[in-house]
């Protein structure tokens, strides 16, 4: 109980951490927000309104103070470009990015482990190798590149996919394959090693001698020993892969959170940009409070530990 | 209005119906189109090679049916036409909301919610008679006291809105402003039929001001419900209305069952999805999701694509192009040394070779030598310029005491840095080492505007409507220096110009004021507080069966004016 209240203010700490600092890059940027949003034309007067408005000349630990006052109030603020509430923009691209994310990670599951799993089995063949090659490739390609290429070619070039936005599950397809493959390569490796030592393992020699069959051996004993380390690190990796759905998104126009904070950078609208930032920092620690429950689920040890 | 992709702006007013595919001088050729003033202005057609199908199409009458598919980089930032004041958004306002009077296919106003007008002799009165019976999409009939609210509500501070200044000049807008008075006292309804303008002094661009967003007339029943979400709920006269709107993603349009205009109602619904590059969209478009290519009109083909596009037979028959209303140029700071010379000024524009960057923009542009695009009324084909000469540069460095050159800052648009290059290899050849500082378009505006913060910089601009004052009083009228947010980048302050430019803006005889103009932007170049660059071309990339789009001089797309024949 004790480890749960201290795991949640260090999370709560985080967040705020992250509150602070992003309010204070916001403000290193150098340009008027005012200007932004009246266009080059606005007379000095509109631009004077402006700043009244959303406190633009106050100083700076007052904004900050009135900025986490209303975080406390769970209030994200509105977005000085479209006026929209910065959450509402934010639940609104939830199930966009969830579903890309949700796809890619069955796509690389589907291959990562069963990939993994007899890679193990057959080390050393050929089949083995060439799996290596490719995982490594795999692990090596820039994200954008990747899903501008399978875009040009297969979309573009080809026709077997829609080009870009978000219509209905085949406009998904190719976005969350591009997601998976960067991922594929690196998990085929982890279980392939994890699976590697798990084949090594005394109870797995007890499981033969008792007469198992191999694939019982390998899917459901070894297996899922191996597994544990991946989900650890799968945890720690959401912050990774919401890095790659930031390109892929990009690349494949389509409205979830990734888009967003591109595009309210670019359109230098602070509330937007401190809304996605939190949003992703307070969905990072939620994939590692997952995990740490998770662990005691697979491995009864650790749970017993605590 | 200062021109770069994000804020790419020009005039702005409801469309008219005119047959499309019929220019108003008749089919092909260079149309000649006489302009409100009376003064002549040609528009420059594509050349015959690019002819638009349609000039030439057998099926000239619209069918009803289908939805327009488009893309935009970004959603558009408001549809509250108070706020709204970008090139991106202009098309869509048009689509939802009208005012007073109205383009033609060129630069002709024509009568739109009002009938008919009478200007008073003194030029400052203007008595509006409106079009009965005409309704808001929420069934209320329009009435002259909702362009008094209307206009009320751009003059008011709260408002905050950017086309404010254009209406400044409209009697006790001033005092209305600085809570000396409760209403406009030059805004007035006698009549729910009739409503009368009276300006403090006379502005003969007056009635092109009134095609601005700002004066696109909005029921105050709705505003005041709807509050700052009016925006996400438009309610005006325009022949469609918005059907949905889910911001940065998708926003939907459907016909206005009570617009009376069925000939601007061929679409059943007009569809733009937000988000996406133009690479991404010019790809879009070829493999048939989208029925313009690009609607940003900057330049409207990708340039990197445009070659390929151009040669392509499934292409080519397919591009509207014309000369877009806008003018580039470097911009000199006339106030911050050396620029502070005329001869260093004037070595500057020897040095720069404009056919060079022409051909880098692979000619989607053409040289100039003034400010004015040709597309301006006034446009003065005999303007004495620049011509590329590095020998000549280096000579009047030396006459200024910079035989060795001198180091300075450029600064440019971070996402425009290939033309910036350019200028640079040029201005090096006459020994002047200018270093690139590549910024964010807010922190651009915001140096560029203030004073003595930018050496030099990379700007442009786009007319907001047809008059040279919206250049030449804009840009280089000394008495509109002020500290930040000023439009005078140069701040160039010539007792000359000024002269002129307050004789122009006094001037009742059209073609008398049009040549005060020209003397004037003849002095601005001769005193070089900038290097004028060139004009881009505007183009429009259309599917085959995409009729009726015509690029417009002053609004580039009116979309309601499209059909699709397929």
């Amino acid at each position: 109980m004790t480890r749960l209240i201290t795991r949640f203010v260090w999370s709560a700490i985080t967040l705020l951490g992250t509150a602070v600092l992003t309010f204070f890059l916001l403000n290193a940027v150098p340009g008027d927000v005012a200007r932004v949003i009246a266009g080059s034309k606005a007379s000095p007067d509109v631009i004077k309104e402006i700043h009244a408005k959303y406190h633009l000349d106050d100083p700076w630990w007052q904004r900050l103070g009135l900025y986490l006052g209303q975080l406390a109030r769970g209030d994200l603020g509105h977005s000085y470009v479209t006026d929209q509430p910065v959450s509402e923009a934010i639940l609104t691209r939830i199930p966009t990015t969830a579903a890309l994310a949700s796809l890619a990670v069955v796509m690389w599951v589907a291959v990562a482990v069963p990939l993994g799993a007899l890679t193990a089995k057959f080390r050393g063949s050929w089949f083995d190798r060439v799996t290596l090659v490719l995982a490594t490739v795999s692990l090596s390609l820039p994200a954008f590149w990747l899903a501008r290429m399978l875009q040009y070619w297969l979309s573009y070039k080809l026709g077997w996919f829609p080009v870009a936005t978000f219509q209905s599950f085949r406009h998904l397809l190719l976005p969350a394959a591009s997601l998976a493959i960067l991922s594929v390569g690196y998990y085929a490796r982890l279980i392939h090693t994890n699976m590697v030592e798990a084949l090594d393992s005394p109870y797995i020699r007890a499981a033969r001698a008792k007469g198992a069959s191999e694939t019982r051996v390998l899917f459901k004993h070894a297996l899922r020993n191996a597994l544990i380390p991946v989900i650890t690190i799968l945890g720690m990796d959401v912050a990774g892969m919401l890095g790659g759905v930031l390109f892929i998104e990009n690349v494949f126009a389509l409205p979830g959170i990734g888009t967003l904070a591109v595009q309210s950078v670019f359109n230098l609208d602070p509330p937007m940009i401190m809304g996605t930032v939190l949003f992703t920092g307070a969905l990072v620690v939620g994939a590692n409070w997952v995990v740490d429950l998770m662990y005691g689920w697979i491995d009864p040890r650790i749970k017993s530990g605590t | 209005m200062r021109l770069l992709a994000q804020s790419l702006r020009h005039d702005s007013g409801p469309s008219v119906s005119v047959p499309v595919g019929e220019s108003p001088t008749g089919t092909g050729g260079s149309p000649v189109l006489p302009n409100q003033n009376g003064a002549r202005h040609e528009i420059s057609r594509l050349p015959d090679s690019a002819q638009s199908a349609d000039a030439t199409s057998n099926a000239p009458t619209p069918k009803r049916g289908g939805t327009l598919r488009l893309a935009l980089p970004t959603d558009v930032s408001s549809l509250d036409p108070a706020l709204a004041f970008d090139t991106i958004s202009q098309p869509f306002l048009l689509l939802l909301y009208q005012g007073l009077v109205e383009y033609d296919d060129g630069v002709k106003l024509l009568p739109c919610l009002a009938t008919d007008w009478n200007i008073s002799e003194d030029l400052r009165i203007y008595t509006f008679h409106l079009r009965p019976g005409v309704r808001f999409s929420n069934g209320r009939e329009v009435a002259a006291s909702d362009f008094v609210y209307t206009l009320e509500r751009i003059l008011n501070p709260k408002t905050a809105a950017p086309t404010e200044s254009y209406f400044e000049g409209i009697a006790g807008a001033k005092d209305f402003r600085a809570g000396k008075a409760p209403n406009v006292r030059g805004l007035r309804a006698p009549r729910s039929d009739t409503l009368v303008i009276e300006l403090e002094e006379p502005n003969p661009p007056f009635l092109y001001i009134l095609t601005l967003p700002g004066a696109l007339v909005v029921p105050r029943e709705e505003v005041e419900r709807f509050g700052q979400s009016f925006a996400s709920h438009p309610v005006g006269t325009g022949p469609y209305r918005l059907a949905e709107w889910r911001r940065g993603i998708k926003m939907r349009f459907e016909r206005n069952p009570l617009s009376s205009q069925a000939d601007r109602q061929n679409l059943d619904a007009i569809e733009v999805m937000a988000g996406g590059d133009s690479a991404l969209h010019m790809m879009r478009f070829e493999r048939g999701e989208l029925d313009i290519a690009d609607i940003t009109a900057n330049p409207g083909i990708p340039v990197p694509d445009f070659l390929r596009i151009q040669r392509d037979p499934r292409w080519h028959n397919l591009i509207e192009k014309m000369q877009g209303p806008l003018t580039e140029f470097l911009v000199l700071n006339t106030e911050m040394a050396p620029f502070d010379d005329l001869k260093v000024r004037q070595a500057m524009n020897y040095a720069i070779d404009k056919n060079k960057v022409v051909k880098l923009l692979h000619g989607t542009a053409t040289p100039v030598n003034g400010v004015l695009p040709s597309t301006m009324p006034g446009f003065n084909t005999n303007l004495a310029g620049f011509r590329h000469d590095p020998a000549r540069a280096r000579q009047l460095l030396a006459a200024s005491g910079h035989a060795g050159g001198f180091s300075c800052k450029l600064w440019c648009w971070n996402e425009e840095t290939m033309i910036a290059s350019a200028l640079q290899y040029d201005l090096a050849q006459a020994g002047i080492n200018a270093q690139l500082n590549p910024v964010a378009f807010a922190t651009l505006v915001e140096s560029t505007e203030r004073r003595k913060t930018a050496q030099c910089s990379l700007s442009g601009w786009s007319q907001d409507y047809p008059d040279p004052s919206d250049f030449l009083d804009t840009m280089y009228n000394g008495n509109r220096i002020t500290e930040e947010g000023c439009q005078n980048g140069s701040f160039y302050n010539s007792p000359r110009v000024n002269k002129l430019l307050a004789e122009a803006a006094a001037c009742q005889d059209p073609e008398q004021r049009l040549r005060i103009y020209q003397a004037a932007e003849q002095a601005v170049v001769d005193d070089a507080p900038v290097v004028p660059l060139f004009q881009r071309y505007i183009y429009a990339l259309r599917q085959p069966w995409l009729r009726g789009v015509r690029l417009h001089p002053v609004l580039y797309f009116r979309f309601e004016r499209m059909w699709i024949e397929r």
